[in-house]
C-alpha cells in the first residue's frame, strides 16, 4: 500500500492506525472539517470555472472555438462549461462568493447545483427563488420542482 | 468502385508518395478551428487555475467521502456510542439517509482502498464517484473486482454501469 505522508500530521488519523478505535465524536469532527473544506473547494472551483467560461465567451469567437478549447483543456465538454458562463454573467465573483458562503435556515450552504438552476431564471424570479432557498432551506430537487410547477402554471395561464 | 481495384506495384509506390506529399503539405497547413492542437492564448492562465481548482475540489470530495464512510461505519458498528451522543447527523448537517449511503460505502471498502479508487482515472480521464461505488457495492467478490476494472477500462458512466449490472453482461472488449 502506498505511504500516506500527509496523514502523519493529522492526530486523528494517526490514532486511527492504532488498535484503539477512534471515538465517534472525533470522527464527526473530522467529517465536519472535511465538509467545510469540500464546500470551500467547490466554491473556489465554481468561481474559477465561471471566470474561464466568461472569458471564453468574451473572446468574441463566433464558432465557440475558445469555449471548446477551454473545455477540452479542462477535460469536460463544451456543454458542461456553458452553464458556468451563465454563473459568471449572472453574478460577480464577490456575489458568488457571498452566496456560496451563506447558510440557509438549517445551517446548510447553497450548492453549485442550486446556483446552476437559479442562473437560468430571470432577474426578479432569481432573486425571489434565491431568498426562498435560504429562508426555507430548499434542496436541489425541491427547488427544481417548484420552478417547474410555477413554469407550468404560467404556461397554463398563457394558454388560457 | 475504383477504391476496390487492386493496384499494381508501380501504382502502390505512387500512392505512397502521394500520401507522403500530402502529409508534408498538411504539416504546413493551419489546423482547422477546433480540430487542431489546443491554443488557449490569453485564456491559458485562467484554465490552468481552473484545472488546479478542479484537482483541489476532487481531493476535497474524496476526503469528505472517506471521512463520512469512516463515521457511518463506526456509527453502525458502535450503536451504544451513537446513542450516547444521540445522532451524529445534525452535527455534520446531513440527513440520516445520506449517512446511510456512506455507511454502505464504508462497510464495503477500507479507507485506503477508497483513496486508491478515488485517485484512479478511467480511460476518458474521469474519476469514479460515490454513486459508482454504491452501484458496485451491490455485487460481491470477484464480480465487484471485475466490474470495477470495467468502469475504469471502458470509462463507464452511471447509466452504463447500471445497465450492465442489470443485464449481467461484461465488457464488450473483454
Amino acid at each position: 500500500m502506498r505511504p500516506e505522508p500527509e496523514l502523519e500530521s493529522h492526530p486523528r488519523r494517526v490514532r486511527a492506525r492504532t488498535d484503539e478505535p477512534t471515538p465517534l465524536r472525533d470522527l464527526v469532527a473530522t467529517a465536519a472539517e472535511a465538509e467545510a473544506r469540500l464546500h470551500a473547494a467547490e466554491a473556489d472551483y465554481a468561481l474559477r470555472m465561471a471566470a474561464v467560461a466568461r472569458a471564453a465567451r468574451r473572446g468574441g469567437a463566433t464558432d465557440n472555438s475558445a469555449a471548446r478549447a477551454c473545455a477540452s483543456a479542462l477535460g469536460i465538454t463544451r456543454q458542461t462549461l456553458q452553464p458556468y458562463a451563465l454563473l459568471g454573467m449572472r453574478w460577480t465573483p464577490a456575489e458568488l462568493r457571498s452566496l456560496l458562503e451563506r447558510q440557509d435556515c438549517h445551517g446548510r450552504r447553497v450548492s453549485l447545483s442550486h446556483l446552476l438552476i437559479l442562473s437560468r431564471l430571470s432577474h426578479t424570479e432569481r432573486c425571489r427563488r434565491t431568498e426562498e432557498v435560504f429562508a426555507e432551506g430548499l434542496g436541489v430537487h425541491e427547488l427544481r420542482r417548484r420552478i417547474r410547477a410555477s413554469q407550468r402554471q404560467a404556461a397554463n395561464l398563457r394558454d388560457g | 468502385m475504383g477504391s476496390n481495384r487492386v493496384l499494381p506495384a508501380a501504382e502502390w509506390v505512387s500512392v505512397s508518395r502521394l500520401k507522403e506529399k500530402r502529409m508534408q503539405t498538411e504539416e504546413r497547413r493551419p489546423p482547422r478551428p477546433g480540430l487542431g492542437p489546443i491554443d488557449l492564448g490569453p485564456l491559458r492562465e485562467l484554465v490552468a487555475i481552473a484545472v488546479e481548482a478542479e484537482m483541489r475540489f476532487h481531493a476535497a470530495k474524496s476526503e469528505y467521502a472517506i471521512s463520512m464512510a469512516a463515521l457511518a461505519r463506526a456509527a453502525r458498528e458502535r450503536p451504544a456510542e451513537r446513542r450516547e451522543m444521540r445522532d451524529p447527523s445534525p452535527a455534520i448537517r446531513v440527513t440520516r439517509q445520506t449517512l446511510q449511503t456512506f455507511a454502505v460505502v464504508g462497510t464495503q471498502w477500507t479507507a485506503s482502498e477508497l483513496r486508491v479508487l478515488f485517485e484512479r482515472k478511467d480511460c476518458h480521464g474521469h474519476r469514479i464517484s460515490v454513486s459508482h461505488l454504491l452501484l458496485l457495492a451491490r455485487v460481491q467478490g470477484e464480480e465487484r473486482q471485475r466490474r470495477t476494472e470495467e468502469v475504469f477500462a471502458d470509462g463507464l458512466n452511471l447509466r452504463d454501469l447500471r445497465r450492465r449490472l442489470r443485464a449481467g453482461t461484461g465488457s464488450q472488449t473483454a
